[in-house]
């Protein structure tokens, strides 16, 4: 709501409407006491005269005062709007919400109350009901119009009570003992703040717009006068053909005026309770775009021809509002051909950034600022990724670089069958490939993950989680890549199915060769299935070894915390400790080393200097109390 | 509660706080067209909670686990079966705040499990106002900043007036733990509590578990996939495959000598990094069978639900689901093929 409040659309809108709800409220005394006008008051003297100082907005064909009018119908059409949007939202809360918490039977029964009023049809109704109620004041008409408008918002709010009233923490305070009609008004409701924020407003826009609609049509009081009995005046007295526009033209575009205010705040509010919609706000873009110019690439050859890829000095951030957050720090590591590389690390430890930057996926606000990403193929042929336009990355992916994701689901195409997509993909990337051949490639993929070629013609839906992760996994391999990057790729499947997935991934990257990068938090699977293991923290590699080492001897305070946060499967039980404190915020990281605040080794310094990842034996550690050890052999990989 | 088999297993001369007895539960699922088709979530469990002890229940997704606690915690009504609060059958109609007061729960997800427009104030003040163990007032205030120093939320005036999103994974856990505390309950109901904390986070959260136990007496079912967590923390455990409990007992015993065909395959498969030279992934080369996935419980098989699956299977697996079988101190396995090897006394050919 504040976030709303600070948006300059909203801030106009709630000006505009702030100065109608003024002239609606002093509007008589504007009248009596400032124009000395009687809006109602007939002048045969001055019948349809132009603006002029005496009558500044002219006046009507039977000489009344039109800005007198105009000021004195702001009321009318207020009240009517008030009146239609307080009533029609109580109506739509007391409905929606009792359907959306009690459920069943009463359920049932006000969702059919609602359709039937939703089915209606509305100002037809209104027309009616107005035509017999002659005299209808903005009171009434405001009623009506919330009679006959309550039920689209009733359907959303019961919509969104439902989904609240299965929420964890709806029946959490159930749980306490609290009682129905508070989890509903204490827990419930303030979370459709939004929802009824917006409703109070469409339904304050329609009030106005009925009231003028009906007005126009002669069905309010004669004696009243409002923004659309005037314009049914004019119209009905031929003004438009007299060349009147100043009897029809103000109340017209008070009309706009006012809902357009309207307009302008909910616009705002949408955007404060779904932020997801405003995209990259404009001060993001151009820092995004400096960022972009800045950068500068020097090419770069690599160390070896048996690294597939070398990433060195890798720095990604994200840019915001409040300055730029460093996801990934100056990040270095080689993968060598056919080798697995574990990357584990917690939430907010950058993996998935550092992932998502080196296969070249990352989209803004996340922009990489410095670093090069060294693909090395087969024929020795180097390409830095990182400065590849998206047309040059093309050829690339999935015939060097594939990647396979946490969720099948979402990785695999639901309305396509499974071997189609296999297809697809196998013909998008050698293109003289017949049909006949694509589909016995497709066939020999999915044997080796174990699925039947019958299967091809399934959809997702129709497969199991871990056969879709199968299935994502032989997607991966159609086009024999090079690097395989996996992101938690068995975080969603069973125990007994993840053993099975990564014995198969294991047998078949002996059988072709490929290098994996695979990225988890369990580091007690990765210590099973890679070759060497990277330990991120705070968007730095703190600790890079053989994953035996970082298992039976890990150098850094962090990675021996991070090992003694598993408990044992088949060693004594000891009482163990985690790691005190939390994970940093990226915001505001902690100044020198980021673990110092939750380390139990820390000297003075450490809340000083970064430690520098320093090369020990095999092992390679970032962390002060290793440096003058062996200062000679200080490499920074 | 008519033969031995049924009941679960009990600690001699220890009185079980809250029991499940053959509880079972289907759900309805839309069949559309007419077909009222049912979920078989729950077949049969029975599980008992002491005082002062950790009780897990572990299985994978869609094995029931979960089901079970929201069935502790009232959420769902059993198809058959009983729950028994202090060896006295809990009425279905009269529910409310009474089974509430003794019985507690703690979620799993830290971030849907609190409002997220409410303060750690309002969260941990509700409890104790509605069961009366406070006051308005100063007394409120202090009784708050006990329960966040039990679940070591410290300095307690730091933590009182943060909003959730302020709040760390573990620091959220804490205050729902800390919530479920203010009611005073004697029973605790932990459903995956750390599965969805960061790695670093978790110990400190069954540490915390492990405290309530062991100073506060508590009885708590502590329901997991993370089968080296039940062993770190529970006294006793339960395993279950779709929705059947397929062997119990003392964890040490279960997960260090498993019976039960699927408990074998279960404990097999998770990584343990100190067996990395005896039962390595990257070293076995050796044919692997297809691999099986838990059964549709629209349409589960009979008997055993195990037996498309396992390797031991007999005719005699699909026509019932076998009774337990007792092979240790409290550790029961329903299995034929346990059984049968039991009652010929052969050695364990595994």
């Amino acid at each position: 709501m504040r976030n709303a409040l600070s948006d300059r659309r909203a801030q106009a809108g709630l000006l505009i409407a702030l100065f109608f709800t003024a002239i609606a409220i002093f509007g008589p005394l504007i009248n009596e006491h400032v124009l000395h006008q009687n809006p109602l008051a007939i002048d045969l003297e001055a019948f349809g005269q132009p603006p002029s100082s005496a009558h500044l907005l002219g006046t009507t064909s039977s000489g009344q005062d039109v800005l007198a009018q105009l000021i004195a119908g702001a009321s009318q059409s207020m009240i009517a709007g008030l009146v239609a949007a307080l009533l029609g939202t109580a109506i739509a809360i007391i409905i929606g919400v009792t359907a959306g918490t009690l459920g069943g039977r009463i359920d049932s029964a006000l969702t059919a109350v609602t359709n039937i009023f939703l089915t209606l049809p509305g100002f037809a109704l209104i027309l009616i009901v107005a035509g017999y109620t002659s005299n209808a004041g903005p009171v009434l008409i405001g009623t009506i119009i919330a009679v006959f408008g309550w039920a689209g918002g009733s359907r959303a709010l019961r919509a969104q009570s439902l989904s609240l009233r299965n929420r964890d923490f709806v029946q959490a305070s159930r749980m306490i003992g609290e009682s129905r009609i508070r989890v509903v008004i204490v827990e419930v409701l303030p979370h459709l703040t939004g929802w009824v924020t917006v409703m109070l407003l469409m339904g304050f826009v329609g009030g106005i717009l009925s009231e003028a609609g009906l007005a126009f049509l002669g069905l309010s009081g004669v004696d009243t006068v409002s923004w659309g009995t005037m314009i049914s005046q004019a119209q009905a007295q031929n003004a438009l053909l007299g060349g009147m526009w100043w009897w029809f033209a103000p109340p017209g575009l008070c009309i706009v005026a006012l809902g357009g205010s309207v307009a302008l705040i909910n616009f705002a509010l949408d955007q404060s309770y779904n932020p997801r919609l405003s995209g990259l706000s404009r001060g993001q873009l151009n820092a995004f775009q400096k960022i972009k110019k800045r950068v500068q690439r020097t090419p770069k050859s690599p160390q070896s021809s048996e690294n597939v890829l070398e990433i060195s000095g890798l720095t990604v951030e994200y840019v915001t509002d409040r300055g730029n957050v460093v996801a990934c720090k100056q990040v270095s590591l080689n993968v060598r051909r056919g080798e697995i590389v574990g990357l584990a690390g917690e939430s907010g430890s950058g993996k998935s950034t550092l992932l998502t930057s080196l296969v070249r996926l990352d989209r803004p606000p996340a922009v990489t600022t410095s670093g090069s990403v060294l693909f090395t193929d087969r024929q020795g042929k180097t390409t830095d990724l990182v400065s590849q336009s998206e047309a040059e990355l093309r050829p690339l992916r999935w015939t060097s670089i594939s990647l396979v994701l946490q969720s099948a689901m979402t990785a695999l195409n639901p309305v396509m069958r499974l071997g189609d997509q296999f297809i697809d993909v196998l013909q998008t990337h050698d293109t003289t490939l017949s049909k006949a051949a694509a589909q016995k490639k497709t066939h020999e993929l999915l044997k080796n993950v174990g699925i039947a070629p019958n299967r091809s013609n399934s959809y997702p839906h129709e497969m199991s989680g871990g056969m879709r992760q199968r299935a994502t996994i032989a997607l991966a391999l159609a086009c024999d890549p090079e690097l395989v990057v996996m992101d938690e790729p068995t975080t969603a499947v069973d125990v007994v199915m993840q053993r099975q997935i990564l014995a198969n991934v294991l047998d078949l990257q002996r059988k072709f060769g490929f290098a994996i990068v695979f990225v988890t938090h369990d580091l007690s699977l990765l210590v099973e299935i890679a070759d060497r293991i990277a330990i991120m923290y705070a968007g730095k590699i703190i600790e890079v070894a053989a994953a035996e080492e970082i298992w039976n001897a890990p150098q850094h305070p962090y990675t021996v915390g991070l090992r003694d946060s598993f408990p044992p499967l088949s060693q004594t039980t000891v009482s163990l400790r985690g790691i005190p404190g939390a994970p940093p915020d990226l915001r505001n990281p902690p100044s020198g080393c980021s673990f110092h605040p939750r380390c139990p080794l820390k000297f003075d310094g450490c809340d000083r200097d970064e430690p520098e990842l320093l090369q020990i034996g095999e092992t390679s550690v970032a962390c002060h109390q290793y440096e003058g050890a062996n200062p000679k052999e200080m490499v920074i990989q | 509660m008519t033969t031995n088999a049924t009941l679960p297993p009990r600690r001699s001369g220890e009185q079980p706080v809250l029991e499940a007895v053959n509880l079972k539960i289907n759900f309805p699922v839309g069949g559309g067209l007419g077909k009222n088709q049912v979920v078989h979530a729950l077949d049969a469990a029975s599980v008992a909670l002491t005082p002062g002890k950790i009780t897990a229940v572990v299985g994978e997704s869609g094995s029931g686990k979960t089901t079970l606690a929201r069935l502790f915690a009232r959420m769902y009504q059993p198809t058959s079966g009983t729950i028994l609060l202090d060896e006295v059958p809990v009425d279905s109609k009269k529910l409310g705040r009474d089974y509430n007061r003794a019985v507690q729960m703690v979620f799993q997800d830290p971030f849907g499990s609190l409002n997220s427009m409410k303060t750690v104030r309002h969260h941990l003040q509700r409890p104790l106002l509605i069961h009366g163990h406070a006051k308005r007032g100063q007394a409120v205030e202090q009784r708050i900043h006990e329960l966040l120093e039990k679940v070591k939320l410290t300095p307690t005036i730091d933590f009182i007036d943060k909003m959730p999103h302020q709040l760390s994974g573990g620091q959220r856990q804490r205050v729902s733990i800390a919530r479920a505390l203010a009611v005073e309950p004697r029973v605790l109901l932990a459903d995956e509590p750390i599965s969805m904390l960061d790695v670093s986070m978790r110990l400190d959260i069954l540490n915390l578990l492990i405290e309530l136990r062991d100073v506060d007496q508590l009885a708590i079912l502590y329901i997991t996939h993370d089968i080296a967590s039940a062993r770190y923390l529970a006294d006793d455990i339960h395993v279950m495959y779709a929705g059947q409990i397929v062997e119990s007992g003392s964890a040490q015993e279960v997960i260090n000598g498993p019976r039960h065909p699927y408990t074998r395959e279960l404990i097999g498969a998770v990584p343990d990094p100190d067996k990395l030279r005896e039962n390595n992934l990257r070293s076995s080369h050796a044919e692997r069978p297809a691999p099986g996935e838990p059964p549709n419980l629209i349409t589960p098989p009979s008997g055993c639900r195990f037996t498309p699956r396992c390797p031991f299977a007999t005719a005699a697996c699909s026509e019932a689901f076998p009774s337990a079988t007792e092979i240790g101190d409290r550790h029961q396995v329903a299995c034929y093929w346990v059984a049968n090897q039991k009652s010929s006394s052969c050695p364990d050919p595994v």
